[in-house]
């Protein structure tokens, strides 16, 4: 086993590094230094695979620390601002939350989501397809990787949850970690058992229902946590020795099981289908994973041959008959958002109808301006931007970039514009249902001349909404991140990305917003769109292309 | 109406591609560019059609009066088509027309330029991703018999094309090339022969041509062997 390890962790490793040699030969100025004779360099590569193995556990770390600040820190000072008043927890209560959360999501959905034995991606088919490692060993070796650096990890993170005033004690921890990982072990031979009968993961077949279910378990976790305050005291149930010994005793079992398991050829195959890499990339599963593929029928004949469009001409022709035809693609999550936002305000219309004009109802409509900052996250969260760019790219782009027409100036600048027009006719129809429901709600509430106070919001919204589509296109033209192989590479872009999910994440911390804001975020937006036109008729030429 | 090339060079990193390769190609002939695998024929097409910048060296077209001419007039036909594929025939056709409007001479209706590729009726409403290879190679062709440019650059055309679609295409070129100058590479000596005015080789990062009555002669296949295997030798002793 362990020699397979070795080989399985050399072959990783030259591969990282050959990547990251290929990544800095595409680094403006610095690249053209970076020769193809660093390939055979045996010295410089030993280094480099150190640094991309440093870098591979660095980066663990930092996902586990962005994903426990994001989804245990964060909703405790939310729930510590809604439900405590305002006042911060005392160390226990701030313990039995923090294990709440990490118990709910990780010891019980995380163990039985993304076991390992379901991966199928590229390096599962270079190893066992192209490199033929032996699949027992292989599936083996990934889940004793997988668990026991998540278990390190958390081990050396969890007593920093709450560090200023709520450390965990590390003892405590170290039990926490092993539980993980023994509901982790158990949750891998779970879903062999089930393979071994059914010849089905489980998790891949049921993803989309899988994925829903725990985008609704989300909210039951943290609102259940925030009316419990932690409570019943979750430290007793789950540091108990019994608890321990059940589930250590348990886990041991699933690793026995998974040790014998005898089935991991016929996984193999299973997960690992493909005969190339190209197949790989180009699989329409993943496609419609990844929320961009088109299944077989949905395109109706009848819509084929249609001469509805006719009228137009040149790239409005172009983008008419793209989004008629991807119609499922575009419109799906745009009906979801209308869907729920009409509900959601139908049903506090019907609350407050119930309620009536109650000093509690008044307080509510009084403190209507402070959602302001959530609103403007909300519309950061709701725009389709970046999933409409994708699925043009590998709807459109990816054929018509090949030709030396497509990379003309007036060209692109004439694309950015249509489907800028498609893109915020988009996301402005549920901004605008979502201000016409709170309108109606603030009418319900018995104070209608409020409404008047809340437009300088409503209008900020909807700006926003289109600064926020205009910024997502700009990305894409000038950074053009996307790959044939379906995979998104461009450092800019995720830069770029990331810091416009800051901005946005700050303004939570916004707290009124005035007229003022509103004519700022207006004028941003308008210089930022002559701007985008600017720097996108300059730039995109050369930067929009097939990489 | 020439196409120059004048000692064009092109090198990827450390390995040299194109080595001063230079020649003169006439309007109302098929040239194929032959050459081994690897030897730098889609390197030199994406030279000429400007899709890499040249290390050294220049391209220009010269037309009946002596005059250098806009070299951007090329048209690219790739060797695997990839064309939209969620328009139909008749749809991206007519887009293309739309957006060529003002450069197409002779303008067609959409119907006569899909029945000019012998393309069925039938398949003119149906989904591009239907469509086989050989009429995705026919949409290929036609967009750039639609826009007419001056130079055709075909890669490795008329491979997996069966009997008949080949007949069709060879035949269409033949059709073309009064008014284009035409290049086509391969590596199949057969396809060059059938087709091909004059013979170009590609080797070593240079371009030498045999003429026509030369291709005719019955050695000439030795001749293109020895001049292929020849500089085999001198890469040999250059790599040392």
């Amino acid at each position: 086993m362990l020699q397979t390890f070795m080989t399985m962790q050399f072959i990783l490793c030259t591969i990282a590094t050959n990547v990251l040699i290929y990544r800095l030969q595409h680094i403006p100025l610095i690249g053209k230094k970076i020769k193809n004779s660093w390939y055979k360099n045996r010295t410089l590569k030993s280094i480099l695979g150190v640094y991309a193995i440093i870098r591979k556990i660095v980066l663990q770390f930092v996902r586990k620390g962005i994903y426990l600040f994001t989804m245990l820190m964060v909703p405790i000072f939310l729930i510590e601002d809604i439900v405590n008043g305002g006042r911060e927890f005392t160390d226990q209560q701030w313990l039995a939350c923090m294990l709440y959360i990490f118990t709910l999501l990780n010891l019980f959905y995380g163990a039985f989501m993304r076991p390992s034995v379901a991966n199928a991606d590229e390096e599962d088919f270079i190893l066992l397809r192209q490199m033929h490692v032996d699949a027992k060993m292989y599936y083996l070796i990934n889940m004793l990787v997988k668990i026991i650096g998540e278990s390190i990890v958390f081990l050396v993170l969890l007593p920093f949850v709450g560090f200023i005033d709520h450390p965990m004690n590390f003892l405590f921890t170290a039990q926490m970690v092993i539980l993980l990982a023994m509901m982790r072990f158990i949750g891998e031979a779970v879903t062999l058992l089930v393979f071994s009968h059914t010849n089905n993961i489980w998790f891949n077949t049921y993803k989309k229902i899988y994925g829903l279910l725990v985008l609704s378990i989300l909210p039951v976790t943290y609102i259940s946590c925030g009316l419990l305050k932690g409570t019943p005291n979750i430290i007793d149930y789950i540091g108990s020795p019994i608890t321990f010994i059940i589930a250590v005793a348990v886990g041991i079992g699933s690793i026995f099981y998974t040790i014998k398991y005898k089935g991991y050829k016929k996984l193999a195959a299973y997960n690992v289908k493909y005969s190339s890499l190209e197949e790989l990339a180009v699989n329409q599963e993943e496609l419609e994973d990844m929320d961009i593929g088109i299944g077989e029928n949905e395109i109706k004949k009848e819509d084929i041959h249609t001469n509805k469009y006719d009228h137009l001409k040149g790239y409005e022709y172009l983008h008419a008959i793209f989004f008629d035809r991807h119609k499922r693609l575009v419109r799906k999550k745009w009906k979801y958002k209308m869907i729920v936002i009409g509900a959601v305000s139908l049903l506090a219309a019907a609350v407050l109808l119930y309620l009536g004009q109650t000093p509690e109802v008044e307080e509510l409509v009084d403190r209507s301006e402070h959602i302001m900052p959530i609103l403007l996250f909300l519309a950061y969260c709701m725009c389709s931007g970046e999933k409409i760019c994708k699925a043009l790219f590998y709807h459109c782009d990816v054929s018509l970039l090949k030709y030396g027409y497509y990379h003309e100036p007036k060209t692109i600048l004439s694309n950015f514009k249509i489907r800028l027009r498609y893109l915020v006719k988009l996301d402005l129809q549920p901004m605008l249902l979502l201000c016409a429901g709170i309108s109606l709600n603030i009418a319900i509430a018995g104070q209608p001349r409020k409404i008047i106070g809340l437009v300088p919001m409503f209008l900020t919204l909807l700006i926003a909404t289109a600064f926020l589509d205009i910024y997502q296109l700009f990305l894409y033209y000038v950074f053009q991140p996307y790959l044939e192989t379906y995979k998104t590479k461009s450092m800019g872009y995720t830069i770029c990305s990331s810091a416009m999910y800051l901005i946005c994440y700050s303004c939570l911390q916004l707290k009124v917003v005035s007229i003022w804001f509103t004519i700022a975020v207006a004028v941003i937006t308008g210089i930022w769109m002559m701007i985008s036109f600017a720097l996108i008729y300059k730039l995109a030429p050369r930067r929009f292309k097939l990489k | 109406m020439k196409l120059v090339l004048e000692h064009i060079t092109k090198s990827f990193d450390e390995k040299k591609v194109l080595r001063g390769a230079s020649y003169t190609f006439e309007k109302g002939k098929i040239y194929g560019l032959l050459g081994r695998n690897g030897a730098g024929k889609t390197t030199l097409f994406n030279c000429i059609d400007e899709e890499f910048p040249m290390d050294l060296g220049k391209k220009y077209i010269v037309d009946e009066d002596g005059q250098n001419q806009e070299t951007n007039q090329v048209g690219f036909v790739y060797a695997n088509p990839v064309l939209p594929e969620f328009l139909t025939g008749y749809e991206y056709i007519k887009f293309f027309i739309d957006i060529n409007y003002d450069k197409i001479k002779d303008r067609k209706t959409v119907e006569e330029y899909l029945q000019l590729v012998r393309l069925e009726e039938e398949d003119w409403h149906r989904l591009m991703k239907d469509y086989s290879h050989g009429m995705k190679n026919k949409m290929q062709l036609l967009c750039v018999f639609i826009t007419k440019p001056l130079v055709l650059l075909l890669d490795e055309p008329l491979t997996s094309f069966d009997v008949v679609v080949s007949h069709e295409m060879k035949e269409l070129l033949k059709q073309m090339k009064k008014d284009h100058i035409i290049i086509f590479s391969t590596h199949i000596l057969q396809l060059a022969t059938d087709i091909c005015d004059e013979i170009v080789i590609l080797h070593q990062g240079t371009l030498s041509g045999l003429k026509e009555e030369e291709i005719r002669q019955s050695d000439f296949e030795d001749r293109i062997f020895r001049m292929l295997e020849d500089n085999q030798t001198i890469t040999e002793e250059g790599d040392k």
